[in-house]
């Protein structure tokens, strides 16, 4: 039985629209276990990234809880859940986002730096052994515009997980990058979850989804579907992407 | 006809983005209305208050039907046949005489007034203004015995008010009298002019008359005449050259104690307005160089952040003249609002405020405006504008569609930057580093301003600075003493030395000077002189001290005037006698605004000049000065008088720095708090996406404001060190070229601590907590706004 780390309860977010309100969640009650690779799908509009956001304390859901370590982290004040963005959770943008002005390493270091129970020199190692790991280390003082997408993203993965935070956010981490770059990222998302690193990644690209060994479907802003799969690492991939395939569209995807 | 079409098309367009723009800009706008607003007022009141001052000094020698030349002197001087001579000149068209008595001393609210003054009785043609300055009165009620006019010249240096007590000492005694009104007396009247004149009864008049008439000897004389000299309408001499030439010919000037033409006398009363507009003008114009850095560097800033927008406008056929136009039109539209609003403002606190440098003038002002003068101004800015917008817009030119829709932008952000790590220790510190460096030319226009404002501020602080230490004082030429002497009889070099003893019994002497100020004659012109016992403790600019008895030193100013060299041979005369004398050097001098020099007493002898000398004395430690004043009128009370002296460093000057000092100091604060405001806005677009990445990977919004307070602080900072560069560099030249009308050619600046460290701290955290105020919208931006999809 694995142990729930994060958990929503009748989560809903509502956004100003028109004059009106746009009802993005409504009501999702959902759960993130411990060391899983969690998989959110669904069609566009349909509210992942706006999931993935308010579970990350990212953005404050408008009604339900959001809990995490016994705290429900919609009441949380900025300064407590600046601290939890930095030490507990890690996130990953589709558009990278890394600092324009900082250079590869230094976009590491930075939030290493916040969590102050690191010296500066573990931060600094550390974020060397990541680089070196995402294989970037070569181009570690280069600027992000002087580096391609893949690069960048890889670069971003290391910026995550420099505070080996207890869950790692990823909403479309793959959306910008080429084929053999995606399959870098996931690759490296992959051995993460492999060492214990909790992920859930927002995705609509099936390739991505493979990734996961639990999957979840969004339809307007409602869980509507759940598959749980195997490790990533065992049975035919084959037979994984027909199962997955089948599906999603059982669900119309 | 299409060419027709096609312009009006052209305007709609431009028209239509122009509005768009203003809609979506509002706070750049409004930034550039407020700037150009701010000038607007400070032009329009700095030139209106001065306009309405001089106004009133004009419109009160129309009113009081002033003389073109008034010469004062000892009644016994003046003689029938002067007068006839005068009377009988073709140059002259009338010459009235009128008799007045000294007061030595005015003695008011606790305070002396030690210039000697002409009382005089009071007539038909005495002529008041209202108690506070506010206008002129229609009569002036007659006086009662124990009553007296007094103008307001008198009234601002002892702090003096109507119904208060004055009491004047004369040869023939003491006399009290209570203050009824204030005397309109354009021609001395003003609180720079040593000269007075207070108005009586005649019963007081002639009773105290007599007792002065009895007290006077030989050489002590208190009974005096002026007269008032009018040009003829065919004379075309300047009222200057009517004096030489008088002069030369009659000996009227020479013979008197004083002259003064109607010009000088405007020039004197207006000196003071004249000079702190001077100087306001000057800061004015630097806010006014700010208004054009701060417009290039917005539009500078807008190119590169709408660069995407550009080259879309561009691939739809809008040519870069178009889109200049439209930042003309843009940054003209809210200057010329600015300006009209900050005209409309400024008039109605010039009707409140026009008579503040009444209590210098001592006459009210008349408001007007000069609407002429400062439009022209105002189209100078619009000019220098309008050339900046063009020159900073031609860039638009280079935008290549393609290369801007392609996504050219990355080159354009932090393209250079210097290699400072990110520490741990100070992060928030070392990343704003970063960010100001990885966006130096965002902070140029900052760098820039601060300059101008640090270097104007400790400018206002180097003047305040000199003017208030005594070491700066001297060292500039000026004598600074804290007790003038006067002896009552020819005193020896013994009593000299009793004196001196006494003084020091209290307080060590550290300079002593002993000379006198009286009018000589200077190549026909009546120029103030001060003979010198020994004329080598003046410092001169060039040459030598005149210590040779045919040698004199002249101040620049007059060396320019006359159109002299040193060497060069000069007349100088004193009443009838003259002779030739030759330039030794130049001194710094400041009576009667720099038109002095300085002779010998051995040379002044020469000429039969045999007045006694002060003995004036700078002390070490100026505490114990009253003590000692008192102790010496006491012991020598039948050989001296003993004053405190009146000098640069009285309240009026300090008074008029401090409020100046004010003005600059609230200028630049609130420069500094519109230019943080502008710059921050479009940082803060051009950041919103590093910020929202800070906010996701944990920093708290006060970390992110603080970053940017720290950058505006560091532009700050550099920009003051550029500020105090120029400051160093400039400030005694510009001081020179403003205070050159009151005498001062040669400006040492003295910097004390204050000088720099106060404008430096005003800036740098004006810098600090406005930019920190302005980055509240940084609670605004949301981590959503990195995701681009729901």
């Amino acid at each position: 039985m694995k142990q729930t780390i994060l958990s929503a309860k009748d989560l809903c977010k509502s956004f100003a629209h028109n004059g009106g309100q746009l009802h993005v969640l409504s009501h999702v009650d959902m759960e993130l276990y411990e060391g899983e690779f969690t998989v959110i799908m669904g069609a566009s509009g349909s509210g992942k990234s706006t999931l993935l956001y308010a579970l990350s304390g990212m953005d404050r859901a408008t009604a339900g809880e959001v809990l995490y370590g016994g705290k429900d982290i919609v009441k949380l004040k900025e300064k407590e859940l600046a601290k939890l963005r930095h030490s507990d959770f890690g996130f990953i943008f589709q558009q990278m986002h890394l600092v324009s002005n900082l250079t590869l390493l230094e976009n590491v270091v930075v939030p290493g730096y916040l969590n102050k129970d690191q010296s500066a020199s573990e931060v600094r190692n550390r974020a060397e052994q990541l680089l070196e790991k995402m294989s970037v280390s070569q181009i570690k003082t280069h600027l992000p515009s002087q580096v391609s997408g893949g690069e960048q993203q890889r670069c971003a993965v290391a910026r995550a997980v420099i505070n080996e935070p207890k869950v790692l956010f990823a909403d479309e981490p793959t959306g910008a990058l080429n084929r053999k770059n995606t399959t870098d990222v996931l690759d490296l998302l992959s051995e993460l979850n492999r060492e214990g690193q909790s992920v859930l990644m927002v995705t609509h690209d099936l390739r991505a989804a493979l990734r996961g060994n639990r999957i979840l479907y969004l339809e307007d802003g409602k869980i509507i579907g759940e598959l749980k799969l195997p490790d990533y690492r065992t049975g035919d991939e084959k037979a994984r992407e027909t199962q997955v395939n089948a599906w999603l569209t059982s669900l119309e995807w | 006809m299409a060419y027709l079409v096609g312009m009006v098309g052209g305007v709609m367009e431009i028209l239509t983005l122009l509005k768009a723009n203003i809609r979506h800009k509002k706070g750049s706008f409004m930034s550039v209305v407020l700037l150009t607003m701010i000038i607007a007022m400070s032009v329009t009141t700095i030139l209106g208050i001065k306009e309405s001052a001089f106004e009133g000094v004009y419109a009160s020698h129309e009113r009081m039907a002033t003389p073109d030349l008034w010469v004062e002197y000892y009644a016994y001087k003046l003689t029938d046949e002067m007068i006839n001579e005068v009377k009988s000149d073709a140059r002259v068209e009338s010459v009235s005489l009128d008799e007045f008595f000294f007061a030595d001393k005015s003695v008011m609210n606790g305070n002396e007034y030690t210039n000697s003054v002409m009382i005089m009785k009071a007539d038909e043609d005495t002529s008041l203004v209202e108690d506070d300055l506010s206008g002129f009165r229609d009569e002036a009620p007659e006086l009662k015995k124990g009553e007296i006019y007094v103008p307001q010249g008198l009234l601002s240096n002892v702090e003096g008010k109507v119904g208060q007590k004055v009491t004047l000492e004369t040869i023939g005694g003491d006399f009290a009298f209570t203050v009824k009104g204030v005397l309109l007396d354009p021609y001395f009247g003003a609180s720079v002019i040593g000269w007075k004149r207070y108005c009586i009864s005649e019963e007081d008049y002639d009773e105290i008359r007599a007792k002065i008439e009895q007290k006077e000897t030989e050489e002590s004389h208190a009974i005096g005449k002026y007269m008032e000299i009018n040009k003829a309408d065919n004379c075309l001499l300047t009222l200057p050259q009517f004096r030489r030439q008088l002069n030369q010919d009659t000996g009227v000037v020479d013979m008197g104690n004083g002259s003064l033409t109607r010009d000088m006398s405007i020039y004197y009363t207006t000196l003071f307005p004249q000079i702190i507009s001077s100087i306001l003008m000057v800061f004015i114009m630097l806010l006014l160089a700010i208004v054009l850095i701060v417009t290039v560097h917005s539009i500078s800033m807008e190119i590169e952040s709408n660069y995407v927008t550009f080259g879309v406008l561009k691939a739809q056929g809008f040519g870069a003249g178009k889109i200049r136009i439209l930042f003309l039109a843009q940054y003209l539209l809210a200057e010329i609002i600015g300006a009209v609003l900050g005209i409309a403002v400024s008039i109605p606190f010039i009707g409140v405020s026009a008579n503040i440098f009444a209590a210098i003038t001592a006459v009210p002002a008349v408001l007007s405006v000069p609407f002429g003068l400062i439009g022209l101004l105002l189209s100078v800015l619009f000019v220098l504008s309008a050339a900046a917008i063009l020159f900073v817009t031609v860039k638009i030119k280079r935008i290549s569609p393609v290369r801007a829709i392609s996504g050219a932008k990355k080159e354009i952000y932090f393209d250079s930057r210097l290699n400072v790590p990110i520490g741990s220790k100070f992060l928030s510190a070392s990343l704003a580093f970063r960010q100001f460096t990885s966006a130096k030319r965002r902070y140029l226009g900052i760098f820039a301003i601060v300059g101008i404002l640090v270097f104007f501020m400790m400018t206002i602080n180097v003047l305040s600075h000199t003017v208030s230490s005594k070491s700066a004082s001297e060292s500039m030429g000026m004598v600074v003493t804290e007790i003038d002497v006067m002896p009552k009889k020819q005193l020896a070099e013994e009593d000299f030395a009793e004196i001196e003893k006494e003084i020091g019994r209290n307080a060590k002497i550290e300079k002593k000077y002993y000379y006198r100020v009286d009018y000589f004659s200077f190549e026909g012109e009546q120029i103030v002189c001060q003979p010198y016992k020994d004329p080598s403790v003046l410092p001169p600019l060039k040459g030598r001290a005149p210590i040779y008895d045919n040698e004199i030193a002249v101040s620049p100013i007059l060396l320019d005037e006359f159109g002299l060299e040193i060497g060069d041979e000069v007349t100088v005369g004193w009443e009838r006698e003259k002779e030739k004398y030759l330039i030794s050097g130049t001194f710094q001098l400041m009576n009667d605004a720099g038109r002095s020099f300085v002779i010998s007493q051995k040379g002044a002898e020469r000429i039969g000049y045999e007045r006694w000398l002060w003995g004036c004395y700078s002390l070490e430690e100026d505490e114990e000065t009253g003590k000692i004043v008192d102790s010496l009128n006491e012991k020598f009370t039948d050989r001296i008088e003993a004053r405190e002296s009146q000098g640069m460093t009285d309240g009026t000057y300090q008074l008029a720095i401090l409020f100046m000092q004010m003005i600059i100091y609230v200028f630049s604060l609130l420069f500094s708090l519109i230019v943080v405001h502008m710059v921050c806005a479009k940082a803060f677009v051009q950041e919103r996406t590093d910020i929202g990445i800070y906010k996701a990977i944990g920093f708290t919004v006060a970390k992110l404001r603080l970053q940017f307070a720290v950058r505006f602080l560091t532009a700050a900072v550099l920009g003051s060190c550029l500020g105090a560069v120029l400051s160093y560099a400039f400030s005694a030249r510009i001081l020179e070229l403003i205070l050159y009308r009151i005498g001062i050619t040669s400006f040492k600046t003295a910097f004390g601590v204050l000088t720099f460290v106060l404008p430096i701290a005003v800036i740098c955290s004006g810098f600090f907590i406005f930019a920190y105020l302005s980055s509240g919208k940084v609670k605004k931006v949301q981590i959503r706004e990195l995701v681009q999809s729901l």
